[in-house]
């Protein structure tokens, strides 16, 4: 018995924040500026009474929505974020709630950023393939716009609020490989370059949650970590770069990707670069390109896709996955 | 490698004229270096050279000639 990825769906808020605001208020950073070294043109605001439940609810209707499964049918809630509604409880139980999910689901919440989605995979195969469960609501949201300081013009050019939500089931075809293999890492020396210092019990103080960036750094991990993971990856699962149809990577920025794609030597024609209209929706990018990317037909049924999630820890995870 | 080409290579990398740097610019003149412009050192220095450094070590140099020493022996390119 083996799980897969059976449909994904996702949510974004109604408010936009375009470049040309952002650019009124940061002069030296023109539109085109701001496009040409981020590849983002808007990213989705969630309003101030909007939090990570309100997105994942409508995510998760989305998919109710698009007909592969009822509410009735969900056995397990995995919702990922690090920016829950409340310390407690966890906002899985409160999506249980309010979806109508059955009493007898498992709910857990997990706190993970942009590595957060493989794990999420991992964790539902497991799940899965155990066979203790047979249906699970993966959920990723993120607010991190409530932690973002409006003079700060590198967070706030780069992250755009989102949830996604995916059905993870049992295979209707027994590929080992719908799901996995899977490698990780974590590296947390890096704790300290983009955190939310204050508001949790190591500083309680009621100062604002502001999150903090530290951009080179965090570029620097990036390009050390990333091509490693990718070739253990291809090394645990014998294969080639090119025996990979597709690649999809946490959407960071266009500028990190394309270093990454050179890096590589991924052609451009298998590397998915498209967060123009969202920006960086954190644990949200990689659903929303493979959804996208499917709709679009860039992937196809069958096909081997390698993603990899990467960030905020430091931590990072890759995998390889085929949609059927 | 010589300074003048490493100077030719960056004045694409910091988006100035060229033929204008000589190698003994100061690397925090915040008019050369801001944090974008570090990034694009870093993915630069990674792509040209294969040489990973980190922004710690570009904050602790002062000029273009100690970031291209920093580039040589790492590379074990010698300069000239």
């Amino acid at each position: 018995m083996y799980a897969e990825i059976k449909a994904i769906e996702y949510y974004l808020p109604k408010k936009i924040l375009g470049n040309k605001e952002l650019s009124l208020k940061f002069p030296e950073w023109t539109e085109s500026k701001i496009k040409s070294k981020t590849g983002i043109e808007q990213r989705h605001i969630a309003s101030n009474d909007e939090c990570a439940s309100d997105l994942a609810y409508h995510a998760a209707l989305n998919l109710f929505e698009s007909g592969h499964c009822t509410p009735k049918d969900i056995d397990y809630i995995l919702l990922c974020t690090q920016s829950p509604d409340y310390f407690l409880p966890t906002t899985a139980c409160i999506l249980q709630d309010r979806l109508d999910i059955p009493k007898s689901a498992g709910c857990l919440d997990y706190n993970l950023g942009c590595s957060g989605y493989i794990y999420g995979l991992s964790l539902a195969k497991g799940l899965i393939e155990t066979q203790q469960a047979s249906n699970v609501l993966l959920i990723t949201a993120e607010t991190y716009s409530k932690y973002i300081d409006i003079n700060d013009v590198a967070t706030r050019t780069i992250f755009g609020d989102a949830a996604a939500a995916s059905l993870i089931s049992t295979a209707d075809i027994n590929d080992s490989l719908s799901i996995g293999p899977f490698v990780f890492g974590t590296d947390g020396s890096g704790a300290n370059n983009l955190i939310v210092h204050n508001g949790g019990m190591r500083n309680p103080a009621p100062e604002e949650k502001i999150l903090k960036m530290n951009g080179p750094d965090i570029f620097s991990f990036t390009i050390k970590s990333v091509p490693n993971a990718l070739n253990k990856l291809l090394e645990k699962s014998s294969l080639l770069l090119t025996d990979i149809d597709y690649f999809i990577f946490h959407q960071a920025n266009e500028f990190m990707l394309n270093h990454l794609r050179d890096k590589i030597n991924i052609p451009e024609s298998k590397f998915y670069v498209n967060l123009s209209q969202t920006g960086n929706t954190v644990s949200s990018t990689i659903p929303i390109a493979l959804k996208e990317a499917r709709k679009s037909n860039m992937i196809n049924q069958g096909e081997r896709i390698a993603l990899v999630g990467f960030g905020v820890g430091y931590s990072w995870g890759a995998c390889i996955i085929k949609l059927n | 490698m010589h300074i003048k080409e490493f100077c030719s290579q960056l004045e694409n990398v910091f988006d100035v004229e060229k033929n204008t740097l000589t190698g003994n610019e100061h690397l925090d003149d915040g008019s050369l270096m801001d944090s974008l412009t570090m990034l694009a050192v870093i993915s630069f220095l990674d792509k040209e050279y294969n040489t990973q450094i980190d922004p710690s070590d570009i904050l602790e140099i002062n000029t273009i000639n100690d970031l291209f020493e920093i580039v040589c022996n790492k590379e074990g390119l010698g300069n000239t």
